[in-house]
């Protein structure tokens, strides 16, 4: 799949801005070969309109607390911030994709339609090889742990 | 004078970070509400007197938009402040919401100083009619 690189740093720029004005934490370049530490979680948001497509982001577990407990000015030790782990990072998509909506349309009159951010388990090593081997993928270092961001345009 | 605050939004971490935001700027609260959506925050509204409404527009059931047509649809809640905080940042999509009505706009990702500042400004065009 070929990557538009307009949109993709759209996206980037976006995903950077809102998790360093909602919950201070910056975006490092990922270490060499590096993988998600223990369990972690994949959530997508589809939008459709002048452009069509979908975001993913995966997470470790631990990277979603650790948000979790940034939004909500709390220790990542809080049970709240286990209670609201993947919904911290269901809301960080949210707010990326409306924010990068503006910055990929054709006009300032156009619409896009959003979906409500699905999150899943992403279970396995090679699920996040095959992820990662995307040209649309782009991996992370964030509070010491991996992650990675992905633009799918529909054709 | 202390505020009925009502918090709506499908993220129960955007609802905590509002409440904490509202905690934190030392605004009078009698009491915060919240609601998962627009459907949820209809039933809150007819069950209790409310000071300020902050909704987000894309929610399951029933988003922002129709939940602010439906307030200013009602006599009884045709001045109660609705501020939208949302995502959303098409100009077209907060034209249409400002025509129907709005009192304020935060976008998210938003600060604790947006929301503040959101709020005293709400307050005092509510103080001074």
């Amino acid at each position: 799949m070929q990557r538009d690189e307009t949109k993709h740093t759209a996206m980037i720029e976006t995903f950077q801005e809102s998790l360093d004005t909602m919950a201070f934490i910056p975006l490092d370049p990922p270490d060499a070969d590096a993988v998600p530490q223990g369990e972690a979680i994949i959530v997508t948001m589809d939008f459709s309109g002048p452009s069509s497509g979908q975001v993913a982001v995966v997470v470790p577990d631990r990277f979603a607390h650790a948000l979790a407990a940034n939004f909500l000015g709390t220790d990542p030790s809080d049970p709240e911030a286990d209670t609201k782990a993947a919904d911290s990072i269901k809301e960080l998509v949210n707010v990326t994709v409306g924010a990068m909506m503006p910055r990929i349309a054709p006009s300032k009159d156009a619409t896009f339609d959003l979906t409500i951010p699905q999150a899943r388990p992403f279970v396995t090593e090679n699920e996040w090889q095959a992820f990662c081997e995307q040209p649309n993928t782009s991996v992370f270092n964030a509070e010491g742990e991996v992650i990675a961001i992905q633009l799918r345009l529909a054709a | 004078m202390a505020y009925n605050i009502l918090i709506v939004d499908d993220s129960a971490t955007i609802r905590a970070m509002i409440k904490r935001t509202i905690t934190m700027a030392g605004v009078p609260v009698e009491k915060m509400y919240e609601a998962a959506n627009g459907k949820l925050a209809m039933d809150v509204l007819r069950a209790n007197p409310m000071s300020i409404v902050f909704a987000d527009l894309n929610m399951p059931e029933m988003g922002g938009m129709e939940l602010t047509a439906q307030i200013r649809a009602n006599p009884a809640w045709n001045n109660l402040p609705v501020i939208i905080v949302s995502s959303e940042s098409m100009e077209k999509r907060i034209a249409a919401l400002q025509a129907q009505g709005i009192n304020g706009y935060v976008h998210k990702p938003f600060t604790p100083e947006q929301i503040r500042n959101a709020i005293e400004q709400v307050l005092k065009v509510a103080n001074a009619a």
